[in-house]
């Protein structure tokens, strides 16, 4: 057996986890040969031993008073359930407004602004620029430009129901 | 002998008291749901010590472990009615402070301040860790003895916190692979793993001491 073989399985050695007597058999000839691995299960070993001997610290005297007052204040709490009714009752408040609103709603007749109607006007003249592929359509109304402003370049375009 | 009024109710409540704590934790439980004031109080006694020292190690603040065992019987009264019967009572219950235990550090970590009071608290005179150890200025031997508890303790201090925590639980709590397996909430093979690399930084730190 190796020493990494030993010290990987260590775990199933000290647990006796090891599932054959002659495995533990070849664990035990290993820690008589070798002085690392010996070395090793005696630190462990000391080192658990000197933990279990630590005295175990006691709650402090105060700890169980404080702990019996919140266990009073949890048998209360479920001996009267008053927080599930209060939000019933927060709840049913909220219903009964949402219905009263909603009621409200249907039986009031709401006044429309009437917006006063544009003049009609032509549709828009488009005028393609020859250079670049856009197209930008004329308000007749903005009557700045008329015609085709600049013949070279570019072109009048005219919807197709313009010429009939 | 013949007893006045008022000692009657005291020894009936004493040997009450005294029953309950013969009985296993499946039994509390069940009193404790049927209605028994008494039962609880009996499951407080009987895990206090060990969920404070169990906290303790993990955290390594007492004070602060004490508020955290509180809050572990505060949520096991709760959710006592939701726990199956048919598994251990003491897995459930070391797996909620494992739990609290847990958080409480991932919180620490967060808080930069709370990390740096922790550590200030126990920078003192002789509170350095162990790697700081003088070796040259070797103590004497009553001085090791007197000190290895101390050492020891340390050493599962500075281990990381997932190793300390299987460590703690084999080694101290005598807790089987399958409840740290339960408790941790790894498998098996993660349990075995982290327990070997343990105990093989615990021998490690703790060797050259015991030389």
């Amino acid at each position: 057996m190796t020493c990494d073989e030993f010290l990987d399985r260590y775990t199933d050695y000290r647990d006796g986890l090891l599932s054959t007597p002659r495995e533990a058999r070849r664990f035990t000839r290993h820690l008589e040969q070798c002085g690392s691995c010996r070395a090793f299960d005696e630190a462990v070993q000391q080192g658990v031993g000197a933990l279990r001997a630590v005295e175990r610290i006691e709650p402090s005297v105060d700890f169980r008073r404080r702990l019996d007052q919140r266990l009073a204040r949890e048998r209360r709490a479920l001996a009267a359930p008053t927080l599930p009714a209060r939000a019933g009752l927060a709840a049913g408040l909220f219903v009964a407004v949402a219905l009263a609103l909603l009621a409200r709603e249907g039986v009031r007749r709401t006044e429309v602004a009437r917006v006063p109607s544009l003049p009609a006007v032509p549709f828009p003249k488009p005028v393609a620029q020859a250079g670049v592929p856009f197209v930008s359509f004329q308000d007749p109304r903005a009557s700045v430009v008329v015609g085709n402003p600049s013949p070279y370049g570019t072109a009048l375009v005219q919807p197709i129901a313009a010429g009939r | 002998m013949q007893l006045s009024l008022s000692q009657k109710p005291q020894n009936a409540r004493a040997l009450e008291r005294l029953t309950l704590h013969e009985l296993d934790d499946a039994q509390l439980v069940a009193r404790h749901l049927d209605g028994d004031p008494q039962a609880f109080g009996a499951l407080v006694d009987r895990y206090q010590t060990r969920l404070l020292n169990f906290i303790n190690r993990t955290i390594g603040d007492r004070e602060r472990a004490e508020d955290l065992v509180q809050e572990v019987f505060i949520r096991v009264f709760r959710h006592v009615h939701r726990f199956d019967q048919t598994k251990k009572f003491s897995t459930w219950i070391y797996t909620i402070a494992s739990n609290l235990a847990k958080n409480e550090l991932r919180n620490r970590s967060r808080n930069p301040l709370v990390l740096f009071q922790a550590i200030r608290k126990h920078w003192e005179g002789d509170q350095r860790p162990v790697q700081f150890e003088d070796r040259s200025a070797r103590p004497d031997d009553m001085y090791r003895k007197r000190y290895l508890k101390e050492l020891v303790e340390r050493c599962v201090a500075l281990l990381p916190v997932h190793h300390r925590a299987v460590f703690v639980l084999r080694e101290l709590e005598g807790k089987s692979y399958a409840e740290i397996a339960d408790i941790t909430g790894c498998n098996l093979g993660t349990v075995k793993s982290r327990l070997n690399r343990a105990r093989s930084s615990f021998a490690q730190m703790i060797g050259p001491l015991l030389e």
